[in-house]
């Protein structure tokens, strides 16, 4: 596969209080980390794409960067996915502060 | 609105080893303490990533390490052997009165660690004991919780508050609820390490933006150095799910795998004679040279597609995983070292390239971490000159000496004054909010449409001009460059007005920080016409003592600077004038063995 589709969860209460999932489509390859799909976003198509982001240690180690795809909790930086589309949502749905972030 | 919240007796800016050690040594001391970390406090900053996060090396003298009972420690590398060591390599930079503390203090530092309960892997060279980052990092977080000191997470501190020039707090943003907090104290700790985020490959993790030193030159504090960046050869550039992993480097210290550039050829024999081929290999002058030599193929168009030049183990049999395994037990719990090892061993190819690894400058202190601003210090890689041009030895012993000595020092000093200022909520506002918020409400038009597009021209452009080798007219556009970025970041502004976890804001805080310090660090590079330590300077490829053996300290956000002497106890330097590496060649021979 050359693309992936990714369906991102969005919310946040200020912005907007309705929960709703955006789609988006990134260039693919084989070695492709999550996080590089999420950074690709946040760089070209959407800059206010909310994912944990501001202390990464990008080498598995931190934990600090885990989301759930596909109903499972990964680590973004070094999950491959698998699948022509993936579903992102914050690790915590009922902690969620904004799109893919949420408390502890 | 700036909140007001609880008030210290000090707080720590920065969780790893040095922050936490400070923490730990200021409780000890009887202080109430709070910690503040920009990420997950004991998950955040480098420590965690030392030796790629299996083999982080933690040194002391041979025998002290001989005398704790370490069988295979080296006892004839003494204090005094050692302290010679660093200053030489160091080229003799090294504020003295630092690294005597670094020597002194290392034994206290991994007696009191292995009194904690841990237990290193393994010693090597007679001098290092090697652990994990992650486990250094329980044992300080687990001793601070036993002392009560006060915890707090996704805190990004983002200026030291200060009144007639002495601490009053700190403020700072909650990263998740967008607010703005400020917190009394009477000191301050800064241990917020280094800058590797001013260059797209580098080995630190995301928060390492040189948050500590732009907020301690904003208060008043000096910095010096800045030029003193040091690259780590052999760092992954591709695949880039990979960048910024280590692996290659340690395999390549113990003798593993090749380097060969776009034509198949082993290029590092091309730029240095038989001695120095042998001293980048053998040394901690590998970081130095072999980047270097990566760096020159590169620029050359020698390097790859991909960005770097191949690092491969074609050919290397199972046994030599095995035995490398063995080595490093811890190996199985990083996830994704195991994956690039699995792919070496289906003889599969990494790119690498030098990447940002430390910095030798930073926060100028005194021999009791003691900034120029009352109140306020600062510990591990944030500050400068224990190391003068060039860290030949364990930054886990600098971050822990460092965070113990500051933490007892900033106990004495809370102990020798009885006032401190304090600030009003109207005057914060004023001061601090403005600028925090200001990208919020902002409606010029910029070239740039995000903050992360100027990110990304400050990472192209210190790569490709303030690299492992600069010269004036690299360093000149740079400047210029930043400059220009400097007026453009003013005018963009956020499009998710929203507060809380707002990427662009993040990215704003980070910047407002990083674009400064590149230009510091750009500045500084093109101030010292000369090569030293891992200072290179095509145009200038010589050492040169008479004009240069001297820091370069910058005072104000305008980057004016001054100079001044290193400070001397023990080893009076040679004045001396030779090129670059004959300069290495010399110092090598005045030292015992490689550490």
């Amino acid at each position: 596969m050359e693309k992936i589709k990714v369906v991102c969860f969005r919310y946040n209460e200020t912005r907007n209080p309705k929960q709703y999932y955006d789609v988006f489509e990134v260039p693919f390859h084989e070695k492709i980390s999550v996080l590089e799909i999420l950074n690709y976003i946040s760089e070209n198509i959407d800059p206010t794409l909310a994912y944990p982001k501001h202390s990464l240690c990008f080498q598995g180690i931190c934990g600090e960067c885990t989301l759930k795809m596909n109903g499972k909790p990964v680590l973004p930086c070094i999950e491959t996915p698998k699948e022509p589309i993936i579903i992102m949502e914050p690790l915590k749905k009922d902690k969620v502060v904004k799109d893919l972030v949420s408390t502890r | 609105m700036v909140e007001v919240m609880d008030d210290y007796d000090v707080i720590v800016v920065g969780s790893g080893g040095a922050g936490l050690y400070a923490a730990v040594s200021a409780a000890e001391n009887g202080l109430n303490v709070a910690v503040m970390s920009k990420g997950r406090v004991n998950r955040s900053g480098a420590t965690q990533l030392a030796g790629s996060g299996i083999a982080g090396d933690l040194e002391a003298d041979g025998e002290s390490l001989w005398n704790m009972g370490f069988k295979d420690a080296d006892k004839t590398h003494t204090k005094e052997v050692w302290f010679k060591n660093i200053v030489l390599q160091g080229s003799y930079l090294n504020d003295q009165d630092l690294t005597e503390n670094y020597v002194q203090k290392a034994e206290e530092v991994v007696y009191n660690l292995l009194s904690w309960g841990m237990k290193p892997y393994f010693i090597y060279e007679g001098v290092a004991l090697y652990f994990a980052g992650v486990h250094i990092l329980d044992a300080l977080y687990k001793k601070a919780k036993s002392l009560d000191v006060t915890s707090i997470s996704n805190r990004m501190v983002t200026d030291i508050v200060t009144w007639n020039g002495m601490v009053a707090g700190v403020i700072g943003i909650d990263v998740y609820s967008g607010e703005i907090f400020y917190n009394p104290a009477k000191a301050v700790v800064i241990a917020t390490g280094g800058c590797q985020g001013m260059y797209e490959l580098n080995t630190g993790t995301s928060e390492l933006t040189c948050d500590g030193i732009g907020m301690a030159l904003r208060a008043g504090a000096e910095i010096k150095n800045m030029e003193m960046m040091e690259f780590c050869n052999d760092t992954i550039v591709y695949p880039r799910k990979y960048m910024g992993n280590i692996l290659p480097y340690i395999l390549r210290d113990l003798g593993y795998g090749e380097l060969l550039n776009k034509n198949g050829e082993d290029f590092i024999t091309k730029y240095f004679d038989s001695e120095i081929v042998d001293i980048a290999l053998h040394t901690e002058w590998n970081k130095e040279l072999v980047s270097y030599a990566e760096y020159k193929e590169i620029k050359d168009g020698r390097g790859y597609e991909e960005g770097g030049v191949m690092f491969t183990m074609e050919g290397s049999q199972k046994k030599v995983f095995t035995e490398f395994y063995n080595i490093f037990p811890m190996i199985k719990h990083a996830p994704m070292d195991m994956e690039i090892m699995h792919m070496l061993e289906d003889q599969e190819k990494l790119y690498v390239a030098p990447a940002a690894h430390y910095i030798a400058g930073g926060i100028k202190v005194d021999s009791e971490y003691k900034t120029n601003v009352k109140g306020l210090f600062a510990a591990g890689e944030c500050k400068a000159g224990t190391f003068g041009a060039n860290r030949v030895s364990s930054a886990l012993t600098e971050m822990l000496v460092e965070g113990l000595l500051a933490g007892r020092n900033v106990s004495e000093y809370i102990k020798s004054m009885d006032k401190f200022p304090s600030v009003s909520k109207s005057s914060l506002e004023e001061r601090f909010e403005k600028d925090l918020l200001r990208p919020f409400n902002i409606s010029q038009e910029s070239k740039f449409k995000s903050f992360i597009s100027i990110k990304k021209d400050l990472r192209k452009t210190m790569w490709n001009n303030v690299g492992p080798i600069k010269n004036e007219t690299s360093l000149t556009y740079a400047l210029n460059r930043i400059e220009y970025l400097l007026k453009e970041f003013n005018k963009v502004n956020i499009s998710d007005k929203s507060r809380e976890y707002n990427p662009e804001w993040i990215e704003y805080l980070n910047l407002r920080n990083m674009l400064h310090m590149a230009a510091a660090v750009a500045k500084s590079s093109l101030i010292r016409r000369e090569s030293r330590g891992v200072h290179v300077r095509e145009d200038y490829f010589f050492v040169d003592d008479e004009n240069w053996l001297k820091n370069i300290v910058i005072y104000d956000m305008a980057l004016n600077y001054s100079f001044e002497e290193p400070v001397i106890t023990r080893i009076n330097p040679p004045r001396v004038k030779m090129t670059y590496l004959k300069y290495i060649k010399t110092l090598l021979k005045g030292v015992k063995g490689a550490y």
